[in-house]
């Protein structure tokens, strides 16, 4: 009987240890989850805040997925990720200010288009050729009615800027001077 | 009071009122001086001029080309003394002011020796419509 009382209670320590040993270890792993945690969120915030930018992170640390392994390594590489959020977000912000300085393509004016406008030398030469083929009639009738100095303006307008002005001066001076009679 | 002086007194106030009604007026005639190179004038007082040369306006004309549009405003004017100019401008500004004359509008003008517009105003005023289009 005393045989059997003695093993129980050697039975009842025995699971008391075992159960204190299992709750040890249940908190052990849960420091570790949660630690496991904390560095997948700090990754995932990392990541969408690097998503922002136009280019994408490719870096290794961004890029191979997280593993409880790798978040419990993470840590070590949070001084590496942020230099690189810093680099990428430095150069977006280069990107953008270039664009506001320069301006999209969209945004180009008219008369910006126009001074970039590639004359071809060929085509300049008998645009001016035509221009001033139409003013020497118009001067020898001395008159001009408003069709024809609308089409006096459009052979004008196909003119390289510089030739553009000379035209018009020599067109008006040729109004002004009584030469040509008709009105703008 | 006596009916008579009632209707003269009304007669009166009539007058008064619409003497106050037509406003103050100010009609600007076309002079251009080619001297020095200005020109002004508002264009009811020339479209109604007594004589049929006077003319005052600006003008814009845009032309589509393949390098861009292309834009040259112009003023021109011709006075009671058969004094006429004409001045063309490229400048955006310039351009701008030419797009914002309005149908009664005051103009003035200056150019240089190429004759290309340096200065050009305009003003849209109550005073320059005549007695005839406000009544």
């Amino acid at each position: 009987m005393k045989w059997l009382i003695g093993l129980s209670a050697a039975q009842l320590l025995l699971l008391i240890i075992v159960g204190l040993r299992m709750i040890a270890i249940d908190m052990r792993t849960n420091d570790i989850a949660d630690t496991a945690d904390a560095a997948k969120l700090a990754a995932q915030a990392a990541a969408e805040a690097a998503s922002q930018t136009p280019r994408p992170i490719i870096s290794a640390a961004a890029a191979t997925p997280v593993t409880d392994d790798a978040a419990a390594g993470m840590s070590a590489n949070d001084d590496a990720l942020r230099l690189i959020i810093r680099e990428e977000l430095a150069a977006w912000n280069a990107s953008g200010r270039a664009a506001a300085v320069g301006g999209s393509p969209r945004a180009v004016t008219n008369s910006t288009r126009q001074a970039l406008k590639p004359y071809d030398p060929a085509q300049a030469v008998a645009a001016q050729a035509d221009f001033d083929r139409a003013f020497d009639r118009y001067k020898a009738r001395g008159s001009v009615d408003t069709r024809e100095m609308m089409e006096l303006h459009a052979k004008i307008a196909e003119l390289p800027p510089e030739a553009q002005r000379a035209a018009l001066i020599k067109l008006t001076r040729a109004i002004n001077n009584g030469e040509i009679e008709g009105n703008l | 009071m006596k009916l008579k002086t009632k209707i003269l007194l009304a007669a009166a106030a009539a007058f008064v009122s619409t003497a106050a009604v037509a406003g103050f007026k100010q009609p600007a005639p076309v002079d251009v001086d080619l001297v020095n190179r200005f020109a002004q004038g508002d264009m009811v007082t020339a479209q109604q001029a007594s004589d049929n040369i006077t003319y005052i306006g600006c003008g814009i004309r845009k032309i589509s080309t393949g390098g861009g549009v292309v834009s040259t405003g112009f003023c021109q004017a011709r006075d009671a003394a058969n004094e006429q100019f004409t001045c063309f401008t490229q400048d955006p500004d310039l351009l701008a002011a030419t797009a914002s004359t309005a149908d009664f509008s005051f103009l003035t003008f200056s150019w240089n020796e190429d004759g290309e517009c340096t200065r050009i105003g305009n003003s849209t005023q109550s005073f320059y419509l005549t007695d005839k289009m406000v009544k």
